[in-house]
């Protein structure tokens, strides 16, 4: 049997663990309801090593491995390159050409894929995002496109 | 009629069929393209704005902006998150208000002639910012009033205020340089009198005279209180007079003709050449007077001198006496005059005077090229004569050297035809 004693011993320890634990955590704060839409699409015009930049939104990134990825080894970098980010925080990324769009989240210097959305089997021949919360609005000619994080939406 | 009553239906079903693919192509419009759209049409009016000549150009253009206002009303939420801080409607108000800016600054050169339009638009533009500096002296004065009155008063203060009048007295002489300027495309002589008059009250409305008035009374109120600045200080003041004095005597003929039928504006131009005159007074005594005493504290005995001339000829006369002094006898000590002159001369006087002293026409580069000049001899002879003797020793021994070679050369070549009889 458990003495009084032994009880409130072990009731001592358990409150430091806890208290230490507590300490360790750090301090803790989250802000929600954060709305990262971006107003407008980047154009970005990628340089001959495929780095391409907003400074208006403050973005830039390497496009080399996306273009890969989308049209395989030794292939051309698109004339310009289309960037929005939804209100939720993931960047939508496409080019003239590109059969799919590419969505990423950010993440501590780095852009990690979360979704490739099929568009277009032909390619893309003229490209252009807006912003149409809560969704991202993809148009190409006549057609349009509505777009979440996780695929078409409609 | 059932064929008219078909055509009608054809047309209303292709007017509709247009109107809705207009409707689908709107939708699918790139917002991105909407920006850019916008930002080529405000470039367009804002550079056709800034060459055009006539009111009809003028309103063409106003008519331009009211259908800009349309095109870009369903956009406005848009356009007002890209173009922040700014907002799509306060870049159509500007852009009405720079159409009607031009459209009366063509109506008035259309009135009064170009010239006259463009000089009293730079007195306006001017005067708007003399304003400011005028304020910023007044108060500046007020500390320097403080100052005089106060024990703690001291030339680091004295100083900083200096240089902030300093700022205002520039910007007048610019000021009215620039007026000048302009003054210079006025055809005076064709102007009537209602026409000059009408300059005139601009001007006085402007207060230009006003501004250069105070820059002098400041300038002499100034001298008359303060004696405790550097010698940089009062030879950059004598620049600031010098050329005040060079812009008044450009442009007071000029002025003097525009107020010619004022009788109190003959009076006030004469004040001015008065003021002009006792301010170069007092700075001429101030210069001279502090230039004096840095060269007597450097140990640097000079002839006594109160204008430019005397103090040339005093600065070469000491500077020649020294060369021929040195050249008859060097000697340490004549190594440590040099080095006196040459310390102050290459630290004080090159470095902070030397561009107020030709500003101030005090000076000019071939003065102060001549006194290098002199240094340079003044360096070479005041080396102590041992030194000299052995670069002369060394030379002599050179030259014996070079004799001897020559002599056995001479005597080898007057002994070979010997040898060959042998």
């Amino acid at each position: 049997m458990v003495s009084m004693k032994q009880f409130r011993l072990l009731g001592n320890i358990s409150a430091v663990t806890l208290l230490f634990f507590a300490v360790a955590c750090g301090p803790s704060l989250t802000l929600t309801g954060v709305d990262y839409a971006q107003p407008i699409e980047s154009v970005m015009i990628p340089d001959q090593d495929g780095n391409v930049e907003d400074v208006r939104v403050g973005v830039r990134f390497n496009v080399t491995s996306l273009n890969v990825k989308e049209r395989g080894e030794d292939s051309p970098l698109p004339n310009e390159i289309r960037l929005i980010r939804s209100r939720d925080g993931y960047y939508f990324i496409t080019a003239p050409g590109y059969q799919n769009v590419y969505v990423f989240k950010s993440d501590e210097g780095s852009l990690e894929l979360e979704e490739i959305i099929e568009v277009s089997e032909e390619g893309l021949s003229n490209p252009a995002f807006n912003q149409r919360a809560p969704h991202v609005q993809l148009i190409d000619g006549p057609n349009e496109y509505r777009l979440t994080k996780d695929g078409l939406a409609n | 009629m059932e064929k008219l009553k078909l055509t009608t239906v054809l047309a209303a079903l292709l007017v509709f069929a247009i109107g809705f693919t207009g409707q689908v192509q709107a939708q699918f419009q790139s917002d991105f393209q909407i920006k850019q759209n916008f930002d080529r049409d405000h470039a367009d009016v804002l550079d056709a704005l800034k060459t055009v000549q006539t009111t009809r150009e003028v309103n063409a253009l106003t008519a331009e902006i009211n259908q800009m206002e349309n095109r870009y009303a369903d956009h406005e939420n848009l356009l007002n998150r890209v173009l922040y801080p700014e907002t799509l409607s306060a870049r159509i108000t500007n852009l009405r208000e720079l159409a009607n800016v031009t459209a009366n600054h063509i109506a008035r050169i259309g009135e009064k002639g170009d010239a006259i339009v463009v000089l009293e638009e730079r007195i306006a533009e001017l005067t708007s910012d003399a304003a400011r500096y005028q304020a910023r002296a007044d108060s500046l004065n007020n500390e320097l009033d403080a100052m005089r009155r106060s024990r703690d008063a001291n030339a680091a203060q004295a100083r900083r205020l200096r240089q902030e009048l300093d700022k205002r007295d520039s910007f007048i002489i610019k000021m009215v340089d620039s007026i000048f300027v302009a003054y210079e495309n006025v055809d005076l002589a064709s102007l009537s009198p209602g026409e000059r008059r009408g300059l005139a009250l601009e001007i006085d409305a402007q207060n230009v005279f006003g501004y250069i008035e105070s820059v002098v009374d400041n300038n002499i109120s100034f001298l008359d209180t303060h004696t405790e600045l550097s010698t940089e200080d009062f030879l950059k003041l004598y620049s600031v007079q010098v050329e005040f004095k060079r812009m008044w005597e450009n442009m007071g003929a000029d002025l003097a003709e525009i107020y010619v039928s004022e009788t109190n504006r003959r009076e006030r131009v004469s004040d001015i050449v008065e003021g002009v005159d006792e301010w170069e007074i007092l700075i001429d005594n101030a210069a001279w007077s502090t230039l004096s005493d840095a060269f007597e504290q450097n140990n640097i005995d000079l002839a006594p001198f109160s204008n430019s001339l005397q103090f040339n000829t005093s600065l070469n006369t000491f500077l020649d006496e020294s060369v021929a002094r040195a050249e008859e006898n060097g000697s340490e000590e004549e190594v440590a005059e040099y080095q006196r002159f040459a310390d102050f001369w290459y630290n004080d006087v090159k470095p902070r005077w030397q561009q107020y002293l030709i500003s101030a026409n005090l000076m000019t580069y071939e003065n102060f090229n001549t006194i290098d000049a002199k240094l340079s001899d003044w360096q070479l002879y005041a080396q102590p004569t041992s030194y000299t003797t052995l670069i002369f020793l060394g030379l002599a021994v050179i030259l014996f050297l070079v004799m001897l070679g020559l002599w056995i050369r001479e005597r080898s070549t007057k002994s070979y035809p010997q040898h060959k009889e042998v």
